[in-house]
């Protein structure tokens, strides 16, 4: 069963439409937008990201290993007499840890944040959609999932007239 | 009229709009994406010069790693010379890029939005050329490898006390956050030409590098995230960079090497030199693709201030230095300062930097000149030779006069060496013209937000 | 021959085509012993290892004064000479020549065709010309040039020749010699005597224009002497002192405790003056050098019998007569200074000089003209003149220019590879064995001279044995491995001055040259002497010990003559002696006498890789006496290849120097220079086995260079050319930096400080080296590891003594297959793009090292010598463990006067030390 999706001109139609349909009781929306619309998103209500986590855990890792490689290398595996320095010149190895953990953070944050956008995806049902590549233009699509145990066509098809969508369409999910 | 409408019209008279007019979504997205589709004769003039230009760099190049480093000038004692600088001033016109697209981001200024994308995309490139010189200027730069801990066959680490193998990390490092940051944020637009693409063929080629995106609400709330993190990761990385650069020459013992100031002085000098390079290429691109809606006075105005307060924190480091030098009381370091700097064989070049970093940022105080392109552009053009010939003084007369006075030398540049300075020149244009070429050089998605934003604002202020 | 597993060239391919000679030298490869028998490398000697250098006992003649040398050799080819230390006339030292010599014997641009007009001729057809065979009547119009000499072997094969061609001529040329030595012996004693000066054993040297401790016919040993007697071991040892009257600054003018600067025509005035007043007559001088002569004279007086007068070559002959005179007055002779028979072949008589020969040739009597390694096409413009002779041959070790006038060449041997014998300065017989078969054929004097007297073998080895009557072979072989006759050295003799000597010699004194506007001072160059040298790499590239100029002679000015011809250095100056006109770059040197031109001859020959280095100054020696002029030549400035544009210390404590009565009052004067500087790091490294470390005498150095020149040899450094040291790149490990001290223009001393690589403790090269290519041994050693270095230079960055050297382009390729022979096998040769520099001789040490666990014994002090230690005729530089306290090193870093530079500013806490410079002023010349 395919699930519907509304076209709408501006972003603030796109925001009244969530509203009333999350009032509804609906919650299987997503909206695509061509830039991130902050009331959409508001009412849209989304979960918090874990791409923190994810950064915080790849910085940690990189400080840790480069930090831990040097004083290995340095004072363990090959100790050598250098400038008369001690083995373990631990000031000297901040820099290079540092530089460990800001590479961790970036990758962590990075893959985080494809992972959780199941991204790389290149091809999509949305992308059949006539018209949706204006949604990357000028366009605000409103997808509302068929299955939403709230579902009620009538009401859903009534709030989206209301709230001026310009057409509607069947999307495979 | 009434009264907010004229507060706001005041506020926009004491700041330029970052945005002038109001174009549609759809019309922003044509004139912004028009540059990828159609290249016109001026691009591809400029893109045979510097092709040519950078072709000849490359032979330049190949000739002194076959014929060996001897064919620069260097000699002992001077064993640094152009390499080092061409490497420290490149790198450190990369930081402007960062700058603008990290910290403004996070200071959330609105001015940012429109000159982040070739801002970083600057940086990359500056970044890759800055790259070469500490391969190329090795004895045996085959064996530059050698600095990255890897199991070789003579069972030797490299050595971390030195500054190099922190150079090193630093750099890649610096390159590989800068390209995410600026994958990351382009992905959109590559979503948008995606979409916009004219041919099939285009549509393939920007659809693979959109990964698929699709600007679902989940979608901008991960990116929105994720680009912050960047950002926030990338801001202490563009201080330790340069930090980390100025220790090649800190963690040395030479007079005038050896100073504690050297990481902030170097990150404002970078910082500095990073901005004037921003506006040499922004006032032309301005100009050449028309573009005075999103690169408005506004941003003239905002670069220029940057560029005035670094510029004055590099010219009161130079103070402090000569001060220290004095107060100090070292005999080696105040020879250097005071009597081989002011008075050496290069102390024209040694004047000339601070005639230009002392006066320039204080003419920067007059606001004329910073909402003049013109004054701007010309002044950015002074202001990077002056920081090249800082680094190069820096480096050299420091090496000339050092502790024994029968080592003391005096370094001549090989013509290869200049050739390989202008040739870095063309590379980096060449590489900025492709860019310009294949990929949305201001945000689109950024800019229609800041649009929607601002009508937001503004209808708000029209409504109450 | 069948003893040797190796091709023998045959007779007459002395001509080989350059590539069967390189197949040839590719195929020994550089395994050549010579086909006689020589020792200890006789049938299969058990003693050759492969891989163990051998040592022979050799000497090598320089204007007929020979010195005994050990020569190192690998499997055959020859890689290093030292010193015999048993030898009086080096004691294990050398000079800067003998030393060199080695890349003369693999010189590629060795002469190698034996020809006679144009086409290629051989050894027979010139036996066959001049052998027992031919008819050469009474000799008439045959005439022989060569150098003078003291070897028996030559003065009995002459004597023999002129038994057989009883109207032949011979004429010794030796271009410097002036003859006023010998002719001053005779005005003194009536006859021609050379004289022994026992500088250990004097407390006042006066050099009147002698650089007695860089160039005298024996500076080698009158070096080490007179730095036996300058060193100061403690507060209450003496201490010499040293007055020199000059026009050009020399080593020993820069280290004097007084010097006069004085014009060459000033110079007899001012000794008579001296030796006025020290027979108590009136000095006639004025002003600075009245007191100056006073002082002396009071102080050679104080000290009878303990002091030394010495008068250089080119001296006129009443000046080295008064010499004699003053020995005696003060009581030296046969105390400091004695007399002994000359060991020179007919010394000072008419068979020496050209004069003969000229006179001949104007004559158009010389029929025949041989040329025994001589060069008076360019030394004495006697090019043409020997063109006209209708037969002349000439033997050389290259084409030189009269070789390019002469119809015979025969290509010389180089002394390492013949046979044959010599006189040191004392007249001690020394031996001269070969070490390598020649390279290129090629005969020796003695050979041409063999086949002139009629041998019918002209074998040297053979004569040699048969002159000196050693049928026994075991006397022989003894003979063979000392290198020398212990005790043969001249008795001195019983003499006395003429009573009319002083008046006489004062009288013709007074009458010396008037002064001119401006004079020309000639002098030999300290590295290539007479020209001899001229076409050695190393001596060229060898920066001068005073000026620090290489590749080049400029012509020298004081400042005060610069600024009134209006030069600077560099500025091209053209100097001109009657008809002849030289031009040169000028060089302003402090403590050249004012209004004179110092041009240094043996320049001006052609370099295969560089063109003509420097200009040749001999022409205007042939116009001697003529009325010299000089002046500003057009022309732009060329920069000159100096290794050392700066020369003040911009008070700096590097070079640390005091007066001997500062250290007697203060004995422990450097201690504060040497406090260690306070550090954030722990003491992280305690050093324990033995430690290695090195002490410097500032106080005896010389700056004569020898050491640099032993270190190239020894560690394969390579030179760079005249470009490359212009750049700044010159290879030398080890530099001798000249500071300029004194108060005054008149007062000037330039003294040398050798660097070297101080194998500091802290070293700042280090740890800013990111591959570990620089690290420390457990030895104390600061190592360089060339393979693993990618070639950054932040260690030379960071090197406060700026001694690491870089190989910024291929120094090595291309190399002659014979230059490769001379490298020592026991060091890298660096590649392209990797830094290098002084190891301490680590080849050495690690040797030691071997064979005293082999001997089952531990490492003794003096086992280890490294090469510039070696060749010091001063021995000022002492290396060995600092680990063991009775060692002589660890004596001298205890002293008081050992400091390290810059250690107290820096605290790298260098393994190097240097004892502070002493100077001994006479306390009536300081006020």
């Amino acid at each position: 069963m395919a699930d519907l999706l509304a076209e709408f001109s501006d972003a603030h139609a796109l925001a009244k439409a969530v509203e009333a349909l999350r009032a509804a009781g609906l919650r299987d929306l997503e909206a695509f937008t061509p830039f991130e619309v902050g009331e959409v998103q508001a009412a849209l209500a989304l979960p918090r990201p874990r791409i923190p986590r994810a950064a915080l855990a790849g910085a940690v890792l990189g400080c840790g290993a480069a930090f831990l490689l040097q004083w290995w290398l340095t004072a363990w595996n090959y100790p050598l007499n250098v400038g008369g320095r001690p083995l373990a010149s631990f000031p000297a190895f901040v820099p290079i840890a540092f530089e460990g953990a800001i590479l961790g953070g970036a990758l962590g944050a990075v893959i985080g944040f494809l992972v959780s956008c199941r991204l790389p995806r290149l091809w999509h049902p949305l992308f059949e959609v006539e018209g949706f590549e204006r949604a990357s233009v000028d366009r605000f699509f409103l997808r509302i999932g068929r299955r939403d145990p709230a579902w009620d066509q009538a009401r859903v098809l009534h709030v989206l007239h209301e709230s001026g969508a310009l057409r509607l369409h069947e999307v495979e999910r | 009229m009434s009264a907010p409408r004229s507060a706001a019209s005041s506020r926009a008279m004491e700041e330029p709009p970052v945005l002038l007019a109001r174009p549609s979504d759809d019309e922003l997205t044509r004139r912004l994406l028009r540059p990828i589709w159609v290249g016109g004769p001026v691009w591809r003039i400029l893109f045979l010069v510097t092709g040519l230009g950078s072709a000849t760099m490359l032979l330049f190049v190949l000739y002194t790693v076959v014929a060996g480093i001897g064919v620069w000038g260097n000699d002992i004692p001077v064993g640094w010379a152009y390499g080092i600088t061409n490497f420290v001033w490149w790198i450190g016109i990369g930081h402007a890029g960062t700058f603008i697209s990290a910290i403004l981001l996070l200071l959330e200024q609105p001015w940012r939005t429109s000159i982040n994308r070739f801002a970083e995309a600057m940086t990359l490139f500056a970044v890759m050329l800055a790259g070469m010189f500490p391969v190329l200027h090795l004895g045996r730069p085959w064996f530059a490898y050698w600095i990255f801990p890897y199991p070789a066959t003579m069972d030797v680490w490299p050595q971390f006390r030195s500054a190099l193998p922190w150079d090193a990390a630093a750099i890649a490092t610096y390159f590989t956050v800068s390209f995410l940051f600026w994958y990351v944020g382009l992905i959109p637009d590559l979503a948008t030409a995606r979409d916009c693409a004219p041919t099939p063929a285009k549509r393939r080629l920007y659809g693979l590098f959109a990964l698929g995106w699709r600007g679902s609400s989940t979608h901008w709330s991960h990116y929105r995230l994720a680009y912050g993190l960047l950002a926030a990761l990338a801001t202490p990385l563009v201080i330790s960079v340069h930090s980390i650069v100025s220790a090649d020459f800190a963690t040395a013992q030479l007079p005038g090497w050896h100073s504690t100031i050297f990481p902030p002085y170097f990150v404002a000098g970078a910082i500095y030199s990073g901005f004037a390079m921003v506006i040499t290429l922004m006032v032309p691109i301005r100009r050449i693709f028309r573009l005075h809606e999103v690169i408005t006075t506004r941003h003239l105005d905002a670069v220029a201030k940057m560029t005035m307060a670094t510029g004055l924190i590099v010219a009161y480091a130079y103070v402090v230095e000569y001060f220290l030098a004095w107060y100090g009381g070292d005999p080696f370091e105040h020879y250097v300062f005071y009597a081989e700097r002011l008075a050496g064989p290069y102390a024209w070049a040694v004047w000339t930097v601070f005639a230009i970093n002392f006066a320039v940022p204080n003419l920067l105080w007059v606001r004329r000149i910073r909402r003049s392109a013109l004054a701007l552009f010309f002044l950015s053009i002074l202001i990077n030779v002056a920081m090249w010939l800082e680094r190069f003084f820096l480096i050299v007369t420091s090496l000339q006069r050092d502790f024994l006075p029968s080592s003391w030398g005096l370094f001549r540049p090989s013509y290869i060496d200049g050739a390989i300075l202008t040739g870095t020149l063309f590379t980096f244009a060449f590489l900025f013209l492709l860019f310009l070429r294949f990929v949305p050089f201001v945000p689109i998605a950024e800019v229609k937000e800041l649009r929607h934003e601002l009508e937001v604002a503004e209808g708000r202020a029209v409504r109450g | 021959m069948d003893r040797h597993p190796l091709p023998i060239h045959p007779e007459g391919t002395d001509g080989w085509s350059r590539r069967s000679f390189l197949l040839g030298v590719a195929a020994l490869a550089g395994c050549r012993p010579p086909r006689e028998k020589i020792l200890p490398y006789a049938r299969q000697p058990p003693e050759v290892q492969p891989g163990r250098p051998l040592f022979y006992a050799t000497s090598m003649a320089i204007e007929g004064n020979a010195i005994g040398l050990l020569v190192e050799s690998h499997e055959g080819r020859p890689t290093k000479i030292e010193g015999n230390p048993e030898h009086p006339a080096s004691l294990g030292a050398t000079g800067l020549q003998h030393q060199a010599a080695i890349l003369d014997l693999y010189d590629p641009a060795r002469a190698r065709l034996f020809r006679r007009a144009a086409g290629p001729a051989g050894w027979g057809a010139f036996v066959e010309r001049f052998g027992p065979t031919a008819q050469l009547g009474a000799g008439e119009g045959l005439h022989v040039v060569l150098e003078p000499t003291a070897s028996p072997l030559l003065a009995s094969l002459i004597e023999r020749i002129r038994a057989r061609l009883p109207a032949a001529r011979f004429h010794f040329h030796a271009p410097l010699a002036t003859g006023a030595v010998e002719e001053g012996s005779r005005r003194a004693f009536g006859q021609v005597l050379a004289t022994q000066r026992r500088y250990d054993r004097a407390r006042v040297v006066l050099a009147i224009d002698a650089d007695f401790l860089a160039s005298g016919p024996n500076h080698v040993r009158e070096a080490r002497d007179f730095a036996a007697a300058r060193r100061v071991r403690d507060a209450a040892a003496p201490m010499n002192r040293l007055y020199v009257v000059e026009s050009e600054l020399t080593c020993t003018g820069a280290v004097a405790d007084h010097r006069l600067r004085a014009r060459p025509s000033d110079v007899p005035r001012i000794f008579a003056g001296i030796a006025a007043a020290i027979l108590g007559r009136p000095s006639g001088l004025e002003g600075r050098a009245r007191r100056f002569a006073e002082a002396v004279a009071t102080d050679l007086l104080r000290h009878p019998g303990a002091g030394v007068v010495v008068v250089g070559d080119r001296q006129p002959a009443a000046a080295h007569a008064l010499a004699h005179v003053l020995d005696e007055r003060l009581g030296n002779r046969n105390a400091t200074v004695f007399q002994t028979a000359p060991t020179i072949l007919e010394a000072g008589g008419p068979s020496h000089g050209l004069a003969s020969l000229r006179d001949a040739l104007t004559r158009g009597e010389v029929r025949t003209l041989l040329l025994l390694e001589v060069d008076p096409a360019y030394d004495a413009e006697l090019g043409e003149a020997i063109a006209m002779v209708p037969e002349t041959v000439c033997l050389a070790l290259h084409e030189t220019e009269t070789a390019r006038a002469c119809g015979w060449f025969i290509p010389a041997l180089h002394w390492l590879e013949g046979w044959g014998d010599g006189r040191s300065h004392d007249g001690t017989l020394t031996l001269q064995q070969p070490l390598i078969r020649p390279l290129y054929g090629g005969r020796s004097p003695a050979a041409v001279l063999a086949v002139l007297a009629g041998e019918a073998d002209p074998d040297p080895h053979r004569l040699l044995r048969a002159l000196h009557g050693i049928a026994d072979e075991r006397a022989w072989e003894r003979l063979l491995r000392t290198g020398f006759v212990p005790g043969t050295a001249f008795p001195p003799l019983p003499v006395a001055v003429r009573a009319d000597a002083a008046q006489a010699a004062l009288a013709s004194l007074a009458r010396e040259a008037a002064p001119a506007a401006i004079e020309l001072c000639l002098a030999p160059d300290r590295r290539l002497r007479d020209g001899r040298f001229g076409r050695n790499d190393w001596l060229l590239e060898l920066p001068d010990p005073i000026t620090r100029i290489a590749w080049e002679n400029p012509a020298l000015l004081s400042p005060a003559t610069a600024r009134r011809l209006g030069v600077e250095s560099g500025d091209p100056l053209e100097v001109r002696a009657g008809d002849r006109v030289v031009r040169a770059p000028a060089f302003v040197v402090q403590g050249t006498a004012d209004d004179t031109v110092v041009l240094h001859l043996g320049w001006g020959h052609h370099h295969r890789g560089e063109g003509q280095v420097g200009v040749n100054a001999w022409p205007l020696r042939a116009a001697a006496g003529q009325p010299v002029e000089v002046r500003a030549a057009p022309g732009q400035r060329i920069p000159l290849a100096s290794a050392q544009p700066h020369i003040e210390m911009h008070g700096r404590p590097i070079l640390l120097h005091a007066t001997v009565d500062a250290f007697r009052a203060d004995p422990a004067l450097a201690v504060h220079h040497d406090e260690p500087r306070p550090s954030l790091y722990p003491d992280a490294w305690r050093p324990s086995g033995v430690q290695w470390g090195m002490a410097i005498d500032l106080g005896v150095c010389t700056g004569c260079a020898t050491c640099v020149i032993a270190c190239q040899a020894e560690n394969n450094v390579p030179v760079v050319g005249k470009v490359g040291v212009r750049k700044g790149r010159e290879m030398h490990w080890l530099r001798i930096d000249r500071y300029l001290l004194g108060e005054s223009e008149d007062d000037v001393r330039l003294l040398p400080q050798p660097m070297l690589c101080q194998h500091c403790e802290k070293a700042p090269c280090e740890y800013v080296c990111p591959v570990n290519a620089t690290v420390h041994s457990a030895d104390g050693l600061n190592e360089m590891v060339y393979n693993r270095c990618i070639g950054t230079r932040f260690c030379s960055n960071n090197c406060p003594y700026k001694v690491r050297r870089f190989n910024w382009l291929e120094y090595n390729e291309p190399i002659a297959a014979t230059q490769a022979m001379q490298k020592n096998p026991d060091v890298t040769v660096r590649a392209r793009g990797v830094m290098e520099k002084c190891t301490y001789c680590v080849q050495r040490i690690r040797a030691a090292q071997i064979d005293a666990r082999l001997a089952g014994r531990a490492l003794r002090d003096g086992d280890v010598q490294t090469a510039c230690q070696a060749a010091c005729p001063t021995g000022a530089i002492v290396f060995g463990p600092v680990s063991d306290p009775e060692s002589a090193v660890s004596r001298l870093h205890r002293d008081g006067r050992s400091y390290g530079v810059l250690q107290h500013q820096l605290g790298t806490e260098p393994r190097t030390r240097y004892l502070v410079h002493l100077r001994n002023p006479n306390p009536e010349l300081e006020a």
